[in-house]
């Protein structure tokens, strides 16, 4: 009985959605993310999902609301679904261990389902493969903040040094100027990094497709892409996206074959 | 004396037989109710104006009671008040009020309608209006007499709206189920006509249709059409594209417009509403004679189909891409495509199916396509199928089959190195998977995006750095007007030197010419010093001289400085010597003198 109602609670919220959209207060938010919540414990994942869904419509953002959602999805085998939400989670927090490993498990379900053929390209790494595990451990607002917070002591000190009359004073102003400058120095470089990260242009491969040379249908294919394959967007030519993958394969397909991070 | 009073009473009983006359007739006058309708008939939905107009000539304010009719609701209410002044040899000064009262309402019950008269009230006086009737009919009623739409043919003006009015327009008459109809909603206005349309009408709400919205101008353009024998402007407002969905009769409800006419500087005109006449449209079934099986009542229209495969060639394991395409006029959207779902020697991925359609004046027309991938699981000559699709075409009026040649695929090897795509069912079972929990702690409300998105962190890091130039800024602006530089000090003292030159001659106006002449000593001494950077104070008149000449200054102005500094001497000690000089003269050598000096190139101070 209580299932059947909160479903019919999902149903009416993800109908009544759109005119509601900017009406919902914190507390609303919250609560329709613990009924949505309720409903994925009690095993009503299509309800739950629903939910979850109408939050993300009504522009709720967390990244555990997409890694709920995602695990919504999993648990109705809906694992392209459930990939791009777990990305989307790692997305805003690239410290989610629940939504890595989890979206290590989906795929590994969702490889063995496809089977498309590997691809005969040689495996790329890019920077941001490279930065996003370095950097994933640091929290983006204490580094973000700490960067911005040492930079403005640096002044403050150099400020300090040159206008000390006492020769002691103004020695040791300078000394923590330039510590002040290695710290913001690091700390900035580590934000320009989890930005570079966060800004760079990846979709996920909402269904299997065939790969183009160039950014049009009469150009040969280069390959297939498996539902749920992790795209890195290189280049865009109207509708057309060049994308590559981790294997190494690259081509060209349309957007609306590619959902967004 | 009785003769003389009674020709005196006599002009005043008049006057009282006469105001007593005239008394009932003013006030019945004095306060007057005035009702009136813009429409006498109207349909279900229609909303009529009525104006309630109020004249006072009795000191005090008009209360107007407005009754409630059942069947009609009020939309607006809108009330103006107007007062005017007059005189006359009778009365004096009497003061007129003016209320009118304006009320939209909208008709909701058919049937004959009475709307009872309206009070109104002036200090304890009151008028009352005439009843009005206003009849409704019901909108079934109207469609039961709603004239056949007529190919292209708009039905001609009614009485009363020949210089405005609106119509709906179709293509056809008659139409197969799921066959296109276009529908436009057109304004027809006199030549003469000017008007401006309040709000653009909604597409209306059409059961047993599916519609579509093809054209909708963003600025009106007018052609010219004879309409009962008269010309008239004609404005498309939109296109709509309409499918039926079932077999029938059926009636186009009529579409309301309001228009404001002749709007000027200062006011918004008048506002007229019209509204189209409805018309039927007969939706006929599509034949029974013919119908090929496996026929989906949707796929109504000219259409055409192509299949094609990305590559004819393939090594094993490469993946084929299928693209089959369904084209041409109709209901695209909603078309169906012919099902594939085993194909022998190939592994069938779930098609991805798309819509691109291009909507305009000529309807709805446009591509359906679905891209299947085909994973061949042996190798060799592989074919695919020829596809078939069933139509209704309604230009033809016959059912057609579409259909696709088959297309030979060549497989270059056998697939053993993906053994996977062979063990891989159709569709794979979806396997269990140990899925981390929820997180349902989490305080969906809080989250905050990272800072270098937000503005607040930009700004944060840009004011250190900002805050720090404009101080350094700030401390060498600062540094720099406490700073005294020698061109400073030079365009000082030559301000002061011309000042000095300023009393001097003060002094020599007011006839004290030895003080004029101590006052160009200080001056020329002063400025000499700044531009030689050598005190000339204390030197004589021949130093001085000799330190001028030193510097550049020419003979003759060295001779003029030695002439005067003479005669300053003597004007020193001995006054009278210098009272026969003329001021004007001296004057204007000292000028010429001080200006040679401050020409001097100044010379940089040594230690």
């Amino acid at each position: 009985m209580k299932l059947s109602c909160l479903t019919l609670t999902a149903a009416l919220a993800l109908c009544s959605g759109a005119a509601i959209a900017q009406a919902l207060t914190p507390q609303q938010a919250q609560q329709e993310f613990s009924a949505a919540n309720d409903l994925g414990l009690e095993g009503d994942f299509k309800g739950a999902a629903a939910l979850y869904s109408s939050l993300l419509q009504r522009g709720v953002r967390h990244p555990d609301l997409h890694y709920n959602l995602g695990n919504a999805y999993a648990a109705q085998a809906k694992d392209v679904e459930a990939v791009i939400e777990y990305e989307r989670a790692l997305r805003m927090d690239p410290g989610h261990e629940d939504a890595a490993i989890n979206l290590a498990r989906v795929r590994k379900r969702l490889k063995v389902g496809t089977a498309v053929p590997p691809a005969e390209s040689e495996p790329t790494v890019a920077l941001a493969d490279v930065l996003g595990p370095m950097l994933a451990p640091f929290p983006t607002a204490i580094v973000a903040w700490g960067a911005a917070l040492a930079q403005a002591l640096f002044f403050l000190a150099w400020w300090w040094a040159r206008r000390s009359r006492s020769q002691g004073s103004a020695r040791a102003a300078g000394r923590a100027a330039i510590v002040l400058a290695g710290v913001a120095l690091v700390l900035g470089l580590m934000t320009a990094g989890q930005a570079f990260v966060a800004h760079e242009p990846v979709a996920v491969a909402g269904s299997a497709f065939s790969l183009r040379q160039g950014p049009d249908e009469r150009f040969d294919s280069s390959g297939s892409v498996s539902p749920g394959a992790r795209l890195r967007v290189m280049d865009s030519d109207g509708r057309w996206r060049k994308v590559l993958q981790q294997d190494g394969l690259s081509g060209w397909t349309t957007v609306d074959k590619l959902s967004p991070l | 004396m009785r003769g003389v009073i009674l020709m005196r009473a006599a002009p005043l009983a008049l006057a009282l037989w006469a105001t007593a006359i005239a008394t009932p007739a003013r006030a019945a006058g004095e306060l007057t109710i005035d009702v009136s309708l813009s429409d006498r008939e109207v349909i279900v939905g229609d909303v009529v104006s009525l104006q309630v107009r109020t004249v006072s000539r009795i000191n005090g304010n008009i209360s107007v009671a407005v009754p409630r009719v059942p069947g009609l609701k009020e939309l607006s209410r809108s009330s103006s008040e107007g007062t005017s002044v007059s005189w006359d040899s009778t009365s004096g000064q009497k003061v007129t009020r003016e209320q009118t009262l304006g009320l939209e309402l909208q008709a909701n019950k058919a049937g004959t309608l009475t709307i009872p008269a309206f009070v109104a009230k002036v200090a304890g006086r009151s008028a009352q209006s005439r009843p009005l009737t206003l009849k409704v009919i019901a909108s079934a009623a109207l469609a039961a007499n709603a004239p056949q739409a007529e190919a292209g043919q708009v039905a001609p003006p009614d009485p009363g709206e020949d210089k405005l009015f609106a119509r709906y327009r179709l293509n056809k008459g008659t139409a197969y189920l799921g066959e296109q109809v276009l529908l436009d909603l057109e304004i027809f206005a006199s030549p003469n006509r000017n008007f401006s349309l309040e709000e653009m009408p909604d597409a209306p709400e059409l059961d047993g249709f599916w519609k579509k919205v093809v054209f909708k101008p963003t600025k009106l353009t007018r052609t010219v059409e004879v309409v009962g024998g008269r010309r008239y402007h004609v404005y498309r407002l939109w296109r709509m594209a309409l499918f039926g969905l079932s077999a029938g009769e059926r009636t186009l409800p009529p579409a309301r417009l309001t228009f404001s006419t002749n709007r000027g500087m200062f006011g918004s005109g008048r506002r007229i509403r019209v509204r189209t006449k409805p018309v039927k449209l007969s939706i006929l079934p599509l034949p029974t004679e013919g119908r090929p099986a496996g026929f989906a009542s949707t796929n109504v229209g000219q259409y055409k189909l192509r299949a094609t495969v990305d590559a004819r060639t393939v090594p094993a394991g490469k993946a084929v891409l299928l693209k089959v395409a369904l084209s041409g006029v109709g209901n695209i959207e909603n078309a169906r495509l012919p099902e594939i779902k085993d194909i022998d020697g190939f592994r069938v991925f779930p098609p991805t199916v798309k819509t691109e359609d291009k909507t305009g004046l000529s309807g709805i027309q446009g591509t359906k396509s679905a891209e299947i991938l085909l994973m061949p699981t042996r190798g060799g000559r592989l074919q695919v199928p020829a596809l078939s699709l069933p139509i209704y075409d309604p230009g033809r009026k016959s059912y057609e089959r579409l259909s696709t040649p088959s297309i030979a695929i060549v497989v270059n090897g056998e697939p053993v190195a993906a053994p996977a795509i062979q063990a891989a069912p159709t569709k794979p079972e979806a396997k269990e998977v140990k899925l981390q929990p929820l997180h349902v702690r989490a305080d969906v409300s809080a989250w905050s995006p990272p800072p270098f998105v937000t503005r607040a962190f930009f700004v944060a890091l840009a004011l250190p750095p900002l805050l720090f130039v404009l101080l350094l800024l700030g401390e060498w602006g600062w540094a720099r007007a406490q700073r005294q530089t020698s061109a400073h000090v030079r365009r000082a003292v030559a301000r002061d030197a011309k000042s000095r030159l300023q009393h001097a001659k003060q002094e020599a106006d007011a006839g004290h010419l030895d003080k004029a002449y101590a006052a160009f000593v200080d001056a020329l001494l002063t400025l000499g010093s700044e531009r030689t950077q050598v005190a000339l104070q204390g030197m004589t008149t021949e130093q001085v001289c000799e330190t001028l000449a030193a510097h550049g200054a020419s003979p003759a102005t060295v001779q003029q400085v030695q002439e005067q500094l003479q005669t300053a001497d003597y004007a020193r000690f001995a006054s009278g010597a210098v009272a026969g000089l003329q001021a004007s003269t001296v004057l204007a050598t000292w000028g010429d003198i001080l200006s040679e000096v401050e020409a001097l190139e100044p010379t940089e101070r040594t230690s």
